[in-house]
């Protein structure tokens, strides 16, 4: 079946004829009218690239550097929860796809796979992401325990003191099957399981609003500072104002985020708000982006408007349900082909190469040479 | 009609358009002419974006607010829309109970199928009362001394109805109210001139008296008459703005009448702004028109509105479940009110300001970085 698939999106389509739909529902789901969901990737609709032709692009090398770990291509694999329900290898089968590609994964705090179990499937370098739930104990020794196994950052989301208003959810009352637990927090709240208690809602709201800490605010960075000495990123970052409140509070990354616009409808792209975020942090902590890539040339305009790197979330979860393993090694593939010729069309040899003035916002209008 | 699996307002009107006659369905839903401006009240929404701040402690998230004096729940209130009667045989009285119980604003309307008495007879509640000046005014001088001694707080006056809108499906459906139901606050009056002809009876009759000459001045009248706050609803310039506060009304509400007066007029979340700032910050300054989710509340108050009024939703809600639905309606748009603040880093409704949305103009006028070309 991936033989016939010859770009990203095409993943979405077979994915959703072999998940049931409570399961596709909740990977594909945004929040309110799913507004946001669509301006995700309209919004790179609406930016130009202005390619320089006549360049020597033998030699083209995608790869860089993502907090001082080489990785093959500036493309990395976003945190997706519940990924078991997808495929069964789940997490597992990500963590070696994208191993196998030499970029980074990042984990799932909701993984049905413990951070142990994903590490064991061999080298590659894996942050995990966090949240902050009311149980500090309990976070502080799963921190620990991303340590001791070998990840190597921190990725706190900032954008959920509570769960957005995602209506498939609530209408399928998203539960999970009795086989399938939030593998590194199992214990936590006191019960084993509450992601399959019954209730009239979807039972993340329910989860959620029992262990999320909504009282988390910028001092907390300091509170992890304190626990861990891996580099935090902190992701969920939309405004000037908070990229100067992550870099003072001494975070060492800034991921752009609208948490996949699944909890605020009617945020901007999160390309649209970019360079705001990196003009605000000049250049003092990398800015990396995710949010509706599903493109090399997404990630080229991206790279442009200066980000460091791009994640992408739902793409690889719909690799994972139609192929496993290979599904989601052909999802980065064919990101990284086309990110490649993204780059060698423009003009462009090394990812450094990638500047402002190789796109075109939809505010600025085309001018004109001089020549 | 199973109703527990409805997750936003917006799909009461499904359920409404199903069990009302077409012709009581059209007469609540229609704008006028194109009904462009219908459409455009909820595009305009579309077309502002949140600022969200993350990592602020949303723990309580305080919704309450002060109108005029009265500590509501949430600066959402019910707006008034004509003739509840015809969606749910409890009309009115059950918007009352819903409101009341959220302890939130309802404005009745001057065609309502219930009188003031009536609804005032449901209990404790705070109320404004929306007014048109007629011909007579002698009329006029009845209904406002009524609904002050029931207990109204406040006179809504519409000031975009000179004449009405051209309401298409109206004209085409031959719209006319129920035979069995009656424009309450106009019986028991000493209507004067005023004689019942053919067969929809007061309510052509009414529709004919609006009075075309109503003016600034008329304002000045209606204010000798009352000692209730009279809040001007129907202003969408700075123009009228300034003339309003000049007549020393109490609050402004930016309208369009739910797009049914007419066409072509801006969103009224278009032009929230500039009312805001006409406004100075002299007199409150609301909107109708378009709310159909929290974030559509939050972003009217960002913009500066004290407060926004919902129509069309509320009478979708009485319509699929009478008070029980307007309750569900109410209760949809403060929990999504409430999660967007939380959202968005705020935590009291004083703490939403301008910097949590961006408007399209802003987006635009971005002053674009400077393009520098490498060297060759």
């Amino acid at each position: 079946m991936s033989a016939e698939i010859v770009n990203v999106r095409e993943y979405e389509a077979h994915a959703k004829q072999k998940l049931a739909k409570m399961s596709f529902d909740y990977f594909s789901t945004g929040a309110d009218d799913q507004w946001s969901l669509q301006e995700n990737i309209r919004a790179f609709g609406r930016i130009r690239i202005r390619p320089r032709i006549l360049v020597d692009v033998n030699d083209v090398d995608l790869s860089t550097q993502v907090l001082g770990y080489r990785v093959s291509m500036p493309i990395m694999v976003a945190p997706t929860g519940h990924q078991k329900l997808a495929h069964p290898e789940g997490e597992l089968a990500t963590a070696r796809a994208t191993s196998a590609a030499d970029t980074i994964m990042v984990l799932s705090s909701s993984a049905n796979s413990t951070l142990e179990d994903v590490a064991n499937t061999g080298p590659g370098t894996r942050f995990f992401q966090l949240y902050i739930f009311k149980d500090r104990e309990y976070v502080a020794e799963v921190v620990r325990r991303a340590e001791r196994a070998g990840y190597k950052a921190i990725v706190l989301t900032g954008d959920v003191p509570r769960l957005g208003n995602r209506e498939n959810d609530k209408k399928n009352r998203f539960t999970l099957p009795a086989h399938l637990t939030i593998a590194n927090f199992a214990g936590i709240g006191g019960r084993t399981n509450l992601l399959t208690s019954k209730s009239n809602e979807s039972s993340l709201t329910t989860f959620n609003n029992s262990q999320m800490d909504s009282s988390v605010s910028w001092k907390d960075i300091g509170w992890l500072k304190g626990i861990t000495s891996l580099p935090i990123l902190i992701k969920g970052v939309l405004t000037g104002e908070d990229a100067v409140l992550a870099v003072r509070s001494g975070v060492d990354g800034i991921m752009v985020s609208n948490h996949g616009a699944r909890q605020l409808d009617f945020t901007p792209a999160t390309i649209s708000v970019l360079e705001e975020v990196v003009q605000a942090v000049r250049g003092r902590v990398p800015v990396f982006l995710d949010g509706g890539v599903r493109r090399g040339t997404d990630v080229f305009k991206a790279l442009a408007l200066g980000a460091a790197g791009v994640f992408v979330g739902r793409p690889v979860v719909y690799g994972l349900a139609v192929d496993g393993e290979a599904g989601v090694r052909k999802v980065l593939r064919t990101l990284r082909d086309e990110f490649e010729v993204a780059m060698m069309l423009s003009g462009c040899i090394r990812v450094q190469d990638i500047s402002r003035s190789h796109v075109l916002t939809e505010n600025e209008p085309l001018c004109c040479s001089k020549l | 009609m199973d109703t527990s699996m409805i997750t936003n307002v917006c799909e009461y009107e499904e359920v409404a358009k199903k069990k009302l006659p077409k012709m009581v369905y059209d007469y609540y839903a229609s704008g006028a002419e194109d009904q462009w401006t219908l459409q455009e009240n909820r595009h305009a929404f579309e077309r502002i974006r949140f600022r969200p701040r993350i990592l602020i402690d949303v723990t309580k998230v305080d919704t309450s607010t002060t109108v005029l004096g009265h500590k509501i729940s949430m600066p959402i209130m019910v707006a008034p829309t004509a003739m509840q009667r015809m969606a749910h045989p409890e009309g009115e009285l059950a918007t009352a109970r819903a409101v009341a119980s959220h302890n939130t604003i309802m404005t009745l309307s001057s065609w309502a199928t219930s009188s003031v008495e009536e609804v005032a007879s449901v209990g404790p509640g705070i109320r404004f009362f929306q007014l048109y000046v007629y011909k007579d005014r002698n009329v006029v001088a009845q209904l406002v001394r009524r609904a002050e001694r029931a207990g109204f707080s406040a006179i809504a006056l519409t000031v975009d109805t000179p004449i009405l809108g051209r309401r298409e499906a109206d004209i085409k459906n031959r719209f006319a109210l129920p035979p069995h139901l009656t424009l309450k606050n106009f019986e028991g009056l000493d209507l004067g001139q005023m004689e019942k002809t053919q067969d929809s009876g007061l309510a052509s009759y009414v529709a004919g008296q609006i009075d075309r000459s109503l003016s600034w001045k008329d304002v000045k009248w209606l204010q000798s008459i009352t000692s209730m706050p009279i809040l001007v609803k129907g202003v969408i310039t700075a123009e009228d703005t300034h003339l309003a506060i000049q007549c020393g009304c109490a609050g402004i509400i930016v309208s369009n009448h739910g797009a049914r007066q007419l066409d072509y007029v801006p969103a009224t979340i278009s032009a929230l702004e500039e009312v805001v700032k006409a406004a100075g910050g002299r007199v409150p300054v609301f909107l109708d028109g378009g709310v159909r989710r929290g974030t559509d509340a939050l972003k009217a108050l960002a913009l500066g509105a004290t407060g926004v009024f919902v129509g069309r939703p509320v009478l979708w809600g009485l319509a699929s479940e009478g008070e029980a639905g307007v309750k569900k309606i109410l209760q949809l748009l403060r929990d999504e009110f409430t999660l967007a603040m939380a959202l968005a880093g705020a935590t009291k409704v004083s703490e939403i300001t301008r910097a949590h949305v961006q408007t399209e103009q802003e987006r635009m006028s971005q002053l674009p970085s400077t393009i520098t070309y490498s060297r060759l």
